[in-house]
C-alpha cells in the first residue's frame, strides 16, 4: 500500500478559458483529512476538480495524487483508491441497481458487491426502480454508495450535498465520518455550504474568480478570524493588516479581522466560514497569510 | 473495457426493444420476398448506428466525465464503440445470411448471397468509420447528419460508378436470377478497404478523445 503523507498534491495548477482562467492553485491535503474546497458559484470549483482527474487538459501545474505524479494521467491501478462523486448523477438512467452492480463489478477489481447494496439497503434505495425514477437525493446517495463500495482511500465530491434537505445532508455527513475512521482514508469535497464543512472539515481552501484567496486548517481559521462591527471612527484607528474584507452599514462598520490585531476592548463576534467566505470574496483582498 | 460494453448493451436493450423487433421482423421479410436487397441492408446499417446511439445515451447523462474516473482509459471509452458497431455488424450480418439461406434455399447462390451481405456489411462499417471520429469530436447529432450525407452517398456511388464506368455494380433487383462474375473479388477488395478504413478510423478517434474535454 501506498504511504504518501499527502492524499493530494496541487501546484500551480493553471487552466485557461477565454472568459474564465484557473490561475495557480496550490494546496495540500495531508493524508487522513477532509478539505473544503468553498467558493461561489463559478469560483472554479469543478474546473478544479476535473482538472485533477483528467476529465480537462490543464496548462500548466503538478497534481500528485496519493504521492504518485499524473503528469501522464491518473493510472488505471490508482483510479481504483479514488471515489468521485459529482454534482450530478452521471449513471444512465434506464439502469436500475442491478445492472450498476454488474458494471461496476465489470469496472473496479476491488469492487464489493455487498457493500454496495449494503449502503443502498441503509439509504433505503429501492432496487427494482429505475435511476430515472430516483429523487435527486437518491440519485446522489447511490453515486456516494458507487463511491465507497471499493476500495477508495481518497473521496472527491464535487458539490455533492447541494440540492439535498438538511436529514439527507446529516446522513451523508454521517457516511463520511465513517470513510474517514480510517487514517489512510482522505476526502476533499467542494461545495458553497459551509455548514456542512464547518461540522467535518480539517482544512479549508478558498477559492474566487480563479484565484486561491485561502488555504488554512479550518479551527485555527476560526478562532484566528472573527467580526468587528463598530462605528467609522473606530475603525479608523484599526490596524489594516488585521482587516481582510469590509462592508459598511447605515449602522457603521461591519469588518472580517484577525482578532489578535484588534485592540483590547472592542467586541469581535464569532465568524463562520459564510462570514469569512462572503468577507473575502466581496472585497479584493490578498491571501490571508498563516 | 467489459464494463463499457456491459452498459452499452444494456442500455440499448432497454432503450431499443422497438429496433431489435423490426430488425428481426426486417430479416426474416427479406427471405420471403422477391426484392430483397432493401430487407438485408436495413437490418445491417441500423447496426451500425447503434453506437452512436450508445454514443448519445452516454451525452445525455455525461457519462464520459464520470467514467474517465473509473479504471478506464480515454482510449477503452473509444475502442468500446467500435468493438460494439463491429461485433452487431458481424452478429446480424451472420444472422441475416443465416436466415436467407434457410429459407431461400434452392432459389439463391450462397456465394452471390455472401458477397452482397459482406457488401453491405463492409459498407455500413464505412459509414461508422466515418461518423464516430464525427461524433466523438462534435457530439452525436452532428455526426447523425453526417450519417445521413454517408449513406446517401454510398447508396448512390454504386449507381454513379456503374453510370459513369460502364462498370456493372448496379444494385442488383434479385439477387436470385443474376451472377456476378467478379463480383467476389470486388467485394473482398471492398472489405479490405473497409478494414483498414476502420483501423483508420479507430486511430483517428482515439488522437481525437484523447484532446477532449469531457466536460
Amino acid at each position: 500500500m501506498n504511504t504518501a503523507a499527502n492524499a493530494l498534491e496541487i501546484k500551480g495548477l493553471t487552466k485557461h478559458y477565454p472568459a474564465f482562467s484557473l490561475d495557480h492553485i496550490d494546496l495540500t491535503l495531508p493524508m487522513g483529512s477532509v478539505m473544503g474546497f468553498i467558493g461561489e458559484n463559478g469560483a472554479g470549483k469543478s474546473t478544479t476538480i476535473f482538472s485533477i482527474l483528467g476529465a480537462i487538459r490543464r496548462d500548466g501545474g503538478t497534481v500528485r495524487i496519493l504521492g504518485q505524479d499524473t503528469a501522464q494521467g491518473i493510472p488505471l491501478s490508482l483510479k481504483e483508491q479514488i471515489g468521485v462523486v459529482l454534482d450530478e448523477c452521471c449513471l444512465p438512467e434506464t439502469l436500475n441497481l442491478k445492472d450498476i452492480n454488474g458494471i461496476m463489478k465489470a469496472a473496479y477489481r476491488t469492487w464489493n458487491s455487498k457493500t454496495f447494496f449494503r449502503h443502498v439497503h441503509r439509504f433505503f434505495l429501492d432496487e427494482t426502480k429505475r435511476i430515472k425514477d430516483y429523487s435527486r437525493g437518491m440519485k446522489m446517495k447511490l453515486s456516494i454508495a458507487c463511491a465507497l463500495a471499493h476500495d477508495s482511500r481518497l473521496l472527491i465530491l464535487d458539490e455533492a450535498t447541494s440540492g439535498l434537505d438538511p436529514v439527507t445532508r446529516d446522513e451523508l455527513l454521517d457516511l463520511f465520518y465513517e470513510f474517514i475512521q480510517d487514517e489512510q482514508h482522505s476526502i476533499f469535497m467542494s461545495s458553497h455550504i459551509t455548514s456542512d464543512l464547518e461540522k467535518i472539515c480539517d482544512y479549508v481552501t478558498y477559492i474566487h474568480k480563479g484565484k486561491l484567496i485561502l488555504c488554512q486548517e479550518k479551527d485555527g481559521l476560526m478562532q484566528r478570524m472573527g467580526i468587528l462591527k463598530c462605528s467609522e471612527t473606530v475603525f479608523r484607528d484599526i490596524d489594516p493588516a488585521a482587516v481582510h474584507g469590509k462592508r459598511t452599514t447605515a449602522f457603521g462598520v461591519e469588518a472580517l479581522v484577525e482578532r489578535q490585531k484588534i485592540p483590547a476592548g472592542l467586541v469581535v463576534e464569532h465568524a463562520s466560514l459564510d462570514d469569512i467566505l462572503i468577507y473575502l470574496v466581496k472585497s479584493d483582498m490578498s491571501r490571508v497569510k498563516s | 473495457m467489459k464494463a463499457l460494453l456491459l452498459k452499452d448493451i444494456r442500455v440499448l436493450s432497454i432503450n431499443m426493444k422497438f429496433y431489435f423487433i423490426l430488425i428481426l421482423l426486417y430479416t426474416f421479410m427479406g427471405a420471403f420476398v422477391d426484392n430483397m436487397g432493401i430487407f438485408q441492408l436495413y437490418p445491417i446499417l441500423l447496426f451500425s448506428l447503434f453506437p452512436i446511439t450508445a454514443l448519445s445515451y452516454d451525452e445525455r447523462c455525461h457519462w464520459n466525465q464520470y467514467g474517465i474516473t473509473m479504471p478506464i482509459s480515454r482510449r477503452d471509452l473509444v475502442l468500446s464503440k467500435y468493438i460494439l458497431g463491429i461485433a452487431g455488424a458481424l452478429l446480424i450480418s451472420v444472422f441475416t445470411l443465416a436466415v436467407n439461406l434457410l429459407f431461400r434455399y434452392g432459389n439463391t447462390d450462397p456465394g452471390t448471397l455472401s458477397c452482397f451481405i459482406l457488401a453491405v456489411m463492409s459498407a455500413s462499417m464505412i459509414s461508422l468509420d466515418l461518423i464516430l471520429p464525427i461524433s466523438l469530436c462534435f457530439g452525436t447529432e452532428k455526426g447523425r447528419l453526417f450519417y445521413l450525407g454517408t449513406v446517401i452517398l454510398l447508396c448512390a456511388a454504386p449507381a454513379i460508378l456503374d453510370g459513369v464506368f460502364n462498370a456493372g455494380m448496379g444494385l442488383p433487383k434479385d439477387i436470385g436470377g443474376i451472377s456476378f462474375s467478379g463480383l467476389t473479388t470486388a467485394v473482398c477488395a471492398f472489405a479490405l478497404l473497409s478494414l483498414l478504413l476502420t483501423v483508420f478510423s479507430i486511430t483517428v478517434s482515439i488522437r481525437i478523445f484523447d484532446k477532449k474535454e469531457l466536460v
